[in-house]
């Protein structure tokens, strides 16, 4: 088990690297913006990567509502705070990219909006798992997950309709602007990076909480047997 | 900020916040190592 | 025992209880006033500038008192232990949440009714759109809080900071409702646009999560 981990490990530094040299290396230099685009490469597909989080702690909380199996729960809340991790990259990168382009550090462009609640719902979640008392916080937890991703398309219309409504200045290009195909190997090569990333902070993660939960019982089974005595 | 300050501090951003998180990660995993040899070793 | 008599019954009772103190609706219309001669201190618009602001001040000042009442929603049933009773009875227990989601949807409305002239005076408003479009809105928005609201009060009723714990949970997934509910009610008020996409979304809104709060309710009563 530790060998396939270590061998993901390098693999994922190996991914990392190769990403990080067709962003900065053999991506071609963007017309109009110039070199600053080349932020794109990281910025699109953290946000990718942070989406995929989400789902699977989507599908995690529904199997731990049904099993209620601590296995669930735990991966539920590990892509959840992996989520958020890429997530901030994501509203970070976009204002910096913002910046020297249109002089502004925000727009209220619509992705860069609705990448903004979504961080909002999860970081939502991550306050009700760390307030929420005793045993009930998973399902508690787990329900907030289920709303808050069934959110997310609801979410997505609104805030595109409101940008139609009332324009403003879109990070990345609008709808139209196509990518030069070497591009697109940049931005592909670093979402596979980053989900391999993603993977292995999650499987941490989700260690850590398995160890906390096993350490936290064994004190209660301690506080117990103290009592009985 | 120009473009090419702006390029850098993204990447060096992008690092700071994914190896921050790792090694807080890695922190906490130490500490609850340690809490669990303590447990063993008092049980 | 079925789901409608369990609901009715529920729902009578409570309204019945808060007409005879009245402290729900009390403090959610002067939290309201509040809020309104606040912001008014902040803009002094006139008539045109008022319609283009009002559509988000009546919505901020409505979700502030709504997150009072829904506060309060549970309060009782816990002091009482009427939680307890109600999940160890036969009764449905969506059935409890639709009459408490119903009650404070009546508060709401109620509230919004009575608030609805001193907008009207204090920043001389005057629709230019259709005023019936402004009651769906309201109608449609309103329910898309209280149920979402009661729902996640009854969360928060569970955590070590329940009263903050409520809007920093409901918020957040609220906003594309509240997005609908503002920009639709601007545009009614200047009547330079249509609100029909929005009073489309605030229907899918309502449906998709009524149906999600009926379908979890019952694992959030029962967990311990």
């Amino acid at each position: 088990m530790k060998a396939v981990i270590w061998i993901f490990v390098l693999i994922t530094v190996a991914l990392l690297g190769f990403g990080l040299y067709q962003a900065l290396v053999i991506a071609p230099t963007e017309q109009t913006m110039g070199d600053v685009q080349r932020i794109f490469y990281y910025h699109v597909p953290s946000a990718w990567t942070a989406f995929l989080l989400f789902f699977v702690n989507f599908i995690a909380s529904i199997v731990y509502l049904w099993k209620r199996s601590a296995g669930s729960d735990a991966i539920a809340v590990a892509s959840a705070e992996v989520g958020v991790v890429f997530c901030t990259v994501v509203l970070i990168t976009g204002p910096i990219w913002a910046r020297p382009v249109w002089g502004i550090w925000w727009t209220w462009d619509a992705r860069l909006t609705t990448t903004l609640v979504l961080w909002l719902i999860y970081v939502s979640y991550l306050v009700l798992r760390r307030f929420a008392a005793g045993s009930q916080t998973q399902v508690l937890a787990a329900a907030l997950a289920i709303f808050g991703f069934v959110d997310v398309p609801i979410v997505f219309m609104a805030i595109r309709w409101f940008r139609t409504q009332h324009p403003s200045p879109v990070i990345g290009g609008g709808e139209g602007s196509g990518l030069d195909p070497t591009m697109w190997h940049a931005v592909l090569w670093n979402w596979l990076a980053f989900s391999c990333l993603a993977g292995l902070l999650v499987v941490v993660r989700y260690r850590l909480q398995r160890m906390e939960e096993t350490v936290e019982s064994a004190h209660a089974q301690l506080a117990l047997q103290g009592g009985a005595r | 900020m120009t473009g090419s300050v702006a390029l850098k501090a993204a990447y060096i951003v992008t690092w700071v916040i994914q190896l921050g998180y790792l090694g807080y990660l890695l922190s906490r995993y130490r500490k609850v190592r340690e809490e669990m040899k303590d447990l063993n070793r008092s049980s | 025992m079925n789901t409608l008599s369990v609901t009715r019954a529920t729902l009578l009772k409570d309204l019945r209880m808060e007409w005879r103190s009245k402290d729900a609706i009390n403090s959610m219309l002067f939290f309201s006033l509040l809020v309104v001669v606040i912001f008014s201190f902040a803009f002094n618009p006139t008539a045109e500038e008022s319609r283009l602001i009002a559509g988000g001040l009546i919505w901020v000042a409505f979700l502030f008192a709504a997150v009072v009442a829904l506060n309060q929603t549970w309060a009782r049933e816990l002091r009482n232990q009427v939680l307890d009773a109600y999940r160890v009875s036969p009764a449905p227990p969506h059935a409890l949440f639709l009459a408490k989601a119903l009650g404070n949807f009546l508060f709401v409305v109620i509230l919004e009714a009575l608030m609805a002239p001193l907008f009207v005076v204090f920043y001389q408003l005057r629709s230019v759109g259709p005023v019936w479009q402004l009651v769906v809105v309201a109608l449609l928005g309103t329910w898309a809080l209280v149920v979402n609201g009661t729902f996640f009060a009854a969360m928060s009723i569970r955590t070590r900071n329940r009263e903050i714990m409520l809007p920093l949970i409901l918020f957040p997934i609220s906003i594309p409702a509240l997005v609908a509910m503002v920009d639709s009610t601007t545009g009614i008020l200047t009547g330079e646009a249509s609100p029909d996409f929005w009073i489309k979304l605030l229907l899918v809104y309502d449906v998709i999560f009524t149906a999600v709060c009926l379908l979890l309710f019952e694992s959030v009563l029962n967990a311990e």
